[in-house]
């Protein structure tokens, strides 16, 4: 059952949230809001990752497909001790802060993937799940899992609404990628107003068309929230959407429910009202309750332990196996394979005339069979036209028509 | 696409993208299939390299080029047709590392003529040099497969390549021509498509959109004619 804690930390997501669109002037309260139970919820009781190194491989991943909750995202890192410092809350939207309106990968620890043009996180998501599945496939023996990562998500309507996240979730369920556990937060409002104006599909009957397993919660309620998130971890054959009903802009009296409360400030006022609502200090701005803090920070030591335990059974899989040790350590260090530029297909004036596309065709056939394990990670950008890879077992059949 | 590819460029991730519908040449599939637009789209997004390669063997070092970049993405753009092998032993050799490089330098310094072509437009330059050589202008081709690793050279080189003093410079590429008037100047010319293609076959289309080394001249000694002093 969720405790007086957990409904105080989640409300500790939402207020830091509208104070930092508030103070900025600028963003998106109404996501935040409604969907920091359901965050709150895979980020404290299931994400296992350690903030202290965003970097540490066999991180769960958190995609923020709804880039637009910035706010949201932002709140989790600072909550649970990336570096991201309150400073950098306050700094919302502003020049050189490392909060931008969307989040950007590049610019925040802990941020997976910059989204914000709707759909594209759902697109990225399915790509670490399909990468997750390589390295498994690769790395991992019966009573050896070195990589065993999940990958969560949270979308929304907008992102739902984009045909590029059909094409990726057709993608998973086609693939099976029992790692993707991916939150919808069905708000039933967009930025024009209520998606009955134009978005009355039944999300769940399509993804279970896709072969997705479909899940239902009460968005604002955290028991709910957990059970199915943890149905989704169990679920290892098919990817698991959770189709969580919530409440834009839950608390606000005014704008609660409304398109008001997605893409611009609550306004002073209404930030106050909310907070009485929320049963939170009116006249405290980026506050953080002590309990709160030190119960988010737990995500340090947690994280600790996951990741030193993680890497004793690395170093102990290395000792066994002098193969695995090459081959784990050729592959993270990103170098190509030896000697691989001289394998490269040159042609003479004497010979015919080629498409470059054929030869480009040449380039990746040639060095498909010599890719030692670091050009896994390539294997879907290195398609070959008009026909599969040479080894079927290095990339999944791609092929253009 | 365009979105994925534009977030992967903010992100700096070192995808690969493959485009193998290029320009025109697709012929009979027709103007729906004939991109046009595309390469000053791609061009104009920040952190890609965009390579276009004029034959099979700069396509290979373009490839090479493109799995060594770790900071951001590469779009290769590749043709269907078959395009002639360039003879590396006649002309000069590579340097698709540098962006743009002198492929066939002039009979004669300097230059009265550059032009500048990509892809499958740079054999069509060559053969057009051979018969404005033939008419007695010393002509010099550029190939120019990536200007995003053309713009990261020293200035010196960038002038080596296109001096500034050489007024007479042609570009040409089956494709809109909005960006080029940068590398021509305003003396230069651009030989491009500043409309949609057409569904015919690939050689007839090169030849109604005037893209043939008599077509080339015709332009090159327009150009001179202009600039020449009255």
């Amino acid at each position: 059952m969720s405790s007086a804690l957990d409904q105080l930390c989640i409300n500790t997501i939402r207020a830091l949230s509208i104070d930092g669109v508030q103070k900025a002037n600028s963003g998106h309260p109404g996501l935040p809001l409604g969907a920091a139970a359901s965050a709150y919820v895979v980020w404290t009781k299931f994400l296992r990752h350690n903030p202290a190194n965003p970097a540490w491989v066999n991180r769960d991943r958190f995609v923020l497909s709804a880039g637009h909750g910035s706010m949201l995202l932002y709140s989790l890192l600072h909550l649970t001790g990336y570096d991201l410092p309150m400073e950098e809350l306050k700094n919302f939207r502003q020049w050189n802060s490392r909060t931008p309106g969307h989040p950007e990968s590049h610019l925040t620890p802990g941020v997976e993937a910059t989204t914000g043009p709707l759909g594209q996180g759902v697109g990225n998501l399915v790509g670490m799940a399909i990468a997750r599945e390589h390295l498994a496939a690769r790395f991992n023996v019966p009573g050896r899992e070195l990589v065993g990562y999940r990958i969560f998500g949270l979308c929304s309507d907008g992102d739902l609404m984009e045909g590029v996240s059909a094409e990726a979730a057709s993608l998973a369920g086609h693939l099976a990628l029992g790692s993707i556990v991916l939150l919808y937060d069905d708000n039933r409002v967009t930025i024009d107003g209520p998606t009955a104006i134009t978005f009355t599909e039944d999300v769940a009957a399509r993804f279970t068309a896709y072969g997705w397993h479909v899940l239902r919660a009460d968005g604002l309620n955290a028991d709910e929230v957990e059970s199915a998130v943890r149905a989704g971890t169990e679920e290892r054959e098919r990817p698991t959407l959770i189709v969580c009903r919530t409440t834009i802009g839950y608390g606000s009296p005014h704008k609660a429910g409304t398109a008001g409360a997605h893409g611009s400030p609550l306004g002073v006022e209404e930030v106050a009202l909310t907070k009485r609502a929320l049963d939170w200090p009116e006249d405290k701005s980026f506050f953080v309750p002590n309990e709160a803090f030190k119960h988010f920070r737990t995500a340090l030591t947690r994280g600790a332990k996951l990741e030193t335990d993680w890497n004793e059974g690395l170093r102990k899989a290395k000792a066994e196996s002098p193969d695995l040790a090459r081959e784990w350590d050729a592959f993270w260090s990103r170098e190509l394979p030896a000697d691989w530029e001289a394998q490269l297909p040159k042609w003479s004036a004497q010979d015919k005339p080629v498409a470059t596309r054929k030869a480009s065709e040449r380039v990746i056939n040639t060095l498909a069979p010599i890719a030692s394990t670091p050009w896994e990670r390539f294997s879907t950008a290195l398609l070959s036209v008009g026909r599969s890879y040479p080894s079927a077992a290095r990339s999944s059949p791609f092929s253009i028509t | 696409m365009k979105p994925a590819l534009r977030l992967a460029a903010l992100s700096h991730l070192p995808v690969i993208y493959v485009f193998t519908h290029d320009s025109i040449g697709l012929g009979e599939d027709g103007p729906t299939h004939q991109p046009v637009e595309h390469l000053w789209s791609l061009r104009a997004t920040p952190n890609i390299f965009v390579f276009r390669p004029a034959d099979a063997n700069e396509t290979v070092e373009c490839w090479r080029l493109a799995l060594l970049r770790r900071d951001g993405p590469s779009a290769l753009i590749l043709t269907r047709q078959p395009l002639p092998v360039i003879n590396v032993q006649t002309y000069s050799p590579m340097r698709i590392e540098r962006g743009a490089y002198v492929l066939a330098e002039s009979s004669r310094t300097p230059p009265e003529l550059i032009l500048l072509a990509t892809g499958s437009e740079v054999s069509l330059a060559l053969r057009a040099r051979e018969e404005l050589e033939r008419e007695g202008v010393p002509t010099r081709v550029v190939s120019l497969p990536c200007l995003e690793l053309f713009e990261r050279q020293p200035e010196e080189y960038r002038r080596d390549v296109l001096p500034p003093k050489m007024v007479n410079r042609l570009a040409i590429e089956a494709g809109a021509t909005i960006g080029w008037w940068k590398y021509v100047g305003g003396k230069g010319d651009v030989l491009g498509l500043d409309r949609f293609g057409a569904s015919a076959p690939g050689d007839v289309l090169f030849k109604e959109f005037g893209f043939t080394p008599e077509n080339v001249v015709a332009r090159a000694k327009a150009m001179i004619a202009r600039n020449r002093p009255a």
